[in-house]
């Protein structure tokens, strides 16, 4: 089945810092066929709603082999193999994803600030992470609730400034915020479902710009 | 020169079984083999006990006599490489106590009440902030270093000396996993521990010396 | 509530840190620990800091004393003769 795979420079697994074959031959997982005692035996890939979590610096479209099945947030088989580089997957939509993230983070935000506060006010009229992370540097005083929601937003902001100033870091970046937005959206509806909803959107997000299907 | 008796081919039980054999028909070829085989090792394991040069070779030698003077006893329940480390780690222990002034403080450090952090919590944000647990002050990036320094001898000095100030249940682990490159099945038989219990020690062991290593080169890096 | 989003926090992680190289952890331990690695920069640099350390550990020279030194042979000649 196809499936999609993010790896470090030089097609370089991310955490078995194992090298997938150029040429598109399979890679077998160390031990396939047995049964799955740790995940270092099995190759891993992402359907599209799992993309927003295993960001990396290049994705992949693969093709996965043998006793292929969804574990949690990933698929796990026995073998597969690289079909083609996704080239839409750049810094430059790494640092868009990460914005529009921010930007969710911001409108989460101001669910949970007073509408009329001088905080509200100065989020809300932010069009760009650059401007979110000025007015979060501005805000004071604020009580505990409106200070975690800003918070997020700010953080969210500042790591799309990060992501612009170092495209080698724009992965993390990239992720992380993926990462602040669901805690936001979390926080801000003090519901857990809103996380799910929130990856949900993410993964909207990503398959639109990328050209792939979601639930596919 | 090596004897025939004594040569590839055989499992390393056999082996050992006919290397002691040897030593005990007194074949002074065994024991030059057993040098070969482990003594360079054994001088590295003193030196991790102990930092006078001098000092760590008079305990090998010291460990070779007690081999010798041991082989007709030795019933071969544990290898001979853990019996001959057993006796240098003890010997080099109590030789290192006598060679400071005071006892060093790591001589008598238990491990049971060691339930040190593996990383002091300051370095983390507190409870009530909404990255609780995170980095507050996150580690650097050690490949930006230039690889002399961070594989220099002042370095791998460094490293040893966090090592003789560990505990010693923690030392023994950590230098015969991570220094000697035993197997985790042998360091239990050797140390008489569970494996659990050895990752544990190995674990407070790594994150000691590891900190020290990160003290090391974040003040290097101040200085420049 | 927003603690539940996430799995691990780094200082979690740094406790478990050597349980996941000795790969002796379930594989949904060490899918959370890899999902944390993808987010958070700083336990990125701790576990490549761990492997510096075991890789530096593991460089330890050997001695470049004489270990076959005369004195141990004669200490040897010593031993078989005090045998016989």
């Amino acid at each position: 089945m196809i499936a999609y795979k993010f790896l470090r420079d030089g097609q370089v697994g991310p955490f078995s810092g194992v090298r997938w074959p150029a040429g598109g031959e399979w890679l077998l997982a160390a031990t396939a066929g047995a049964p799955a005692r740790t995940c270092i035996d099995q190759v891993h890939a992402c359907r599209v709603e799992d993309l927003a979590e295993w960001m990396n610096s290049e994705l992949w479209r693969v093709e996965l082999d043998g006793n292929v099945r969804v574990d949690c947030d990933k698929l796990v088989a026995d073998r597969g193999r690289l079909v083609e580089r996704i080239d839409l997957w750049n810094a430059a939509l790494m640092a868009a994803f990460a914005e529009a993230c921010a930007l969710r983070a911001r409108d989460a935000a101001l669910t949970v600030l007073a509408p009329g506060s001088p905080a509200h006010r100065a989020l809300a009229s932010c069009d760009t992470a650059e401007e979110i992370a000025a007015a979060c540097a501005q805000l004071s005083d604020l009580e505990p609730g409106a200070e975690r929601a800003a918070g997020y937003a700010g953080d969210a902001a500042r790591h799309v400034l990060g992501a612009v100033a170092d495209r080698s870091t724009a992965p993390t970046h990239a992720a992380v915020n993926g990462f602040i937005a669901t805690h936001a959206a979390a926080f801000a509806e003090d519901d857990l479902g809103a996380a799910a909803r929130e990856r949900a959107w993410q993964a909207d997000w990503l398959a639109h710009r990328l050209g792939v299907q979601t639930g596919g | 020169m090596q004897p025939a008796a004594i040569g590839a081919g055989r499992s390393d039980d056999e082996d050992e079984r006919a290397l002691i054999a040897a030593l005990r028909r007194g074949e002074e070829a065994a024991f030059v083999e057993l040098i070969d085989r482990h003594g360079a090792a054994l001088v590295r394991l003193a030196r991790t006990f102990i930092r006078d040069r001098a000092v760590a070779e008079e305990v090998v030698q010291e460990t070779w006599l007690a081999v010798l003077n041991g082989i007709d006893r030795f019933e071969g329940r544990s290898s001979l490489k853990t019996w001959v480390f057993q006796i240098l780690s003890n010997r080099a222990r109590s030789r290192a106590v006598r060679e400071s002034r005071s006892a060093p403080f790591s001589a008598f450090a238990g491990d049971g009440a060691d339930d040190q952090a593996a990383v002091d919590a300051d370095r983390f944000r507190g409870e009530q902030h909404r990255w609780a647990g995170h980095w507050a002050a996150a580690p650097s990036d050690w490949s930006h270093l230039p690889e002399e320094r961070l594989l220099g001898r002042e370095t791998l000095a460094l490293v040893l000396e966090a090592i003789r100030m560990l505990p010693p249940r923690q030392a023994d682990v950590i230098v015969l996993r991570d220094v000697e490159g035993w197997q985790p099945d042998e360091v239990c038989a050797a140390l008489g521990i569970t494996d659990a219990n050895q990752r544990i020690l190995l674990h407070r062991a790594r994150s000691k010396v590891r900190a020290a290593l990160e003290r090391y080169l974040a003040a290097e890096g101040a200085t420049r | 509530m927003s603690a539940d989003v996430e799995h691990l926090t780094c200082k979690e992680l740094v406790e478990v840190l050597t349980n996941y190289l000795e790969d002796a952890l379930e594989a949904d331990e060490r899918a959370d620990i890899e999902r944390h690695l993808v987010i958070c920069r700083g336990c990125s640099n701790y576990v490549e800091q761990m492997r510096s350390t075991i890789g530096l550990l593991g460089r330890i020279p050997d001695d470049d004393g004489a270990v076959h030194s005369e004195k141990l042979l004669s200490m040897f000649g010593e031993w078989q003769a005090g045998r016989a």
